[in-house]
């Protein structure tokens, strides 16, 4: 009784779908576009912006002091993230500090803006940036959006 | 035009060709008018159009078609859902006498969907509705339905069992006769 019930409901499933497929048969869409080029939207000329903040960011750190004038250099991971990882120095000797200090699992492939000569046995290259604290969470606020797509960010 | 983009076109072409029935059938089940069902289809193969490059050809087209329009009419309903509550708020604060006229925003459905078993279906979890629109309206296997939600095929089998065990339910609470296939109005007034 209870299994004819069940077909019973499932049978009505399929016909009210079936029922409403012929009542509203479809239209053949508005013209798709014919070729795949995406819209000017903020995502299509990321890697542009992305590379001109980068370049903008190392070239501004020459005007800055050194990492010297720091004993403790400010590195920071994103831990959230599965198998990608953003390093940040604050300042240009300080690089090769926070890529040392990574466990090589935490590396990720997110780019390569900076990478330090030690880097080299990485299998993947660190993403390191010099920026000050509102540029990193505007860089961070950048990634996560970038994570609603399992695309890799890229530079 | 480089070759790849000749090939796009030749794939976009040829995915709508092939599934526009069936992607309009699910959008039309799960929204439950022509209108929005349009839409949802619309928007489905316009992602599928700029997502192609992207799709490795593991699975089949459908499915990959299912996975893109489900996304959609997830975040449609959510956006909707968010609206309305919002609207139904604002009636309810600043002017109660119009809490009897139906807002502007609110969802029209066809009648052959409101009186019939998808629009209870429509009140289930998201989960458990995808799943059996998937199933009873697209006749997709239990493997399909799990390449199309990415989850274990297990996970397939209890959200169907839990949804039609949660649809009867639904039925029996509300008074099964206005809705229960038997029993299905066969005169239907098919005004909006």
């Amino acid at each position: 009784m209870r299994s004819d019930r069940a077909d019973e409901l499932e049978a009505g499933l399929r016909r009210d779908a079936a029922r409403l497929a012929a009542r509203y048969p479809a239209q053949t869409p508005r013209p798709i576009p014919r070729h795949v080029d995406r819209p000017r939207s903020f995502h299509s000329v990321r890697p542009l912006v992305l590379a001109s903040a980068t370049l903008l960011i190392i070239i501004a750190a020459r005007w800055l002091p050194s990492g010297n004038e720091s004993d403790v250099p400010v590195q920071r991971t994103l831990a959230d993230a599965s198998d990608q990882t953003i390093a940040i120095a604050d300042g240009p000797n300080d690089f090769a500090e926070a890529a040392t200090s990574l466990a090589p699992a935490d590396h990720g492939a997110v780019g390569t803006a900076f990478a330090p000569a030690d880097a080299s046995q990485w299998e993947s290259p660190v993403f390191l940036l010099e920026v000050s604290d509102p540029e990193l969470e505007a860089l961070l606020d950048l990634w996560e959006t970038d994570r609603t797509e399992p695309t890799r960010l890229s530079i | 035009m480089n070759r790849d983009r000749l090939k796009n076109r030749v794939d976009v072409q040829q995915l709508v060709d092939q599934h526009l029935d069936r992607i309009h059938r699910a959008a039309l089940v799960l929204s439950g008018n022509p209108w929005d069902a349009e839409d949802l289809v619309q928007e489905t193969f316009l992602l599928a159009a700029r997502k192609i490059d992207g799709f490795r050809g593991d699975s089949a087209p459908y499915t990959w078609l299912y996975g893109i329009l489900l996304n959609v009419e997830r975040r449609h309903r959510r956006r909707h859902g968010t609206w309305r509550r919002k609207l139904d708020t604002l009636y309810q604060r600043y002017d109660p006498r119009s809490q009897s006229v139906p807002s502007a925003d609110r969802a029209v459905q066809v009648a052959e969907w409101k009186e019939g078993l998808w629009s209870q279906v429509a009140r289930l979890p998201d989960a458990q509705r995808q799943t059996l629109v998937l199933r009873f309206s697209e006749g997709l296997q239990y493997e399909e339905i799990a390449q199309v939600l990415s989850v274990p095929l297990g996970t397939v089998k209890s959200r169907i069992h839990h949804g039609l065990s949660r649809l009867r339910q639904q039925l029996q609470a509300d008074g099964e006769a206005s809705v229960l296939p038997s029993e299905f109005i066969e005169d239907l007034n098919y005004a909006v």
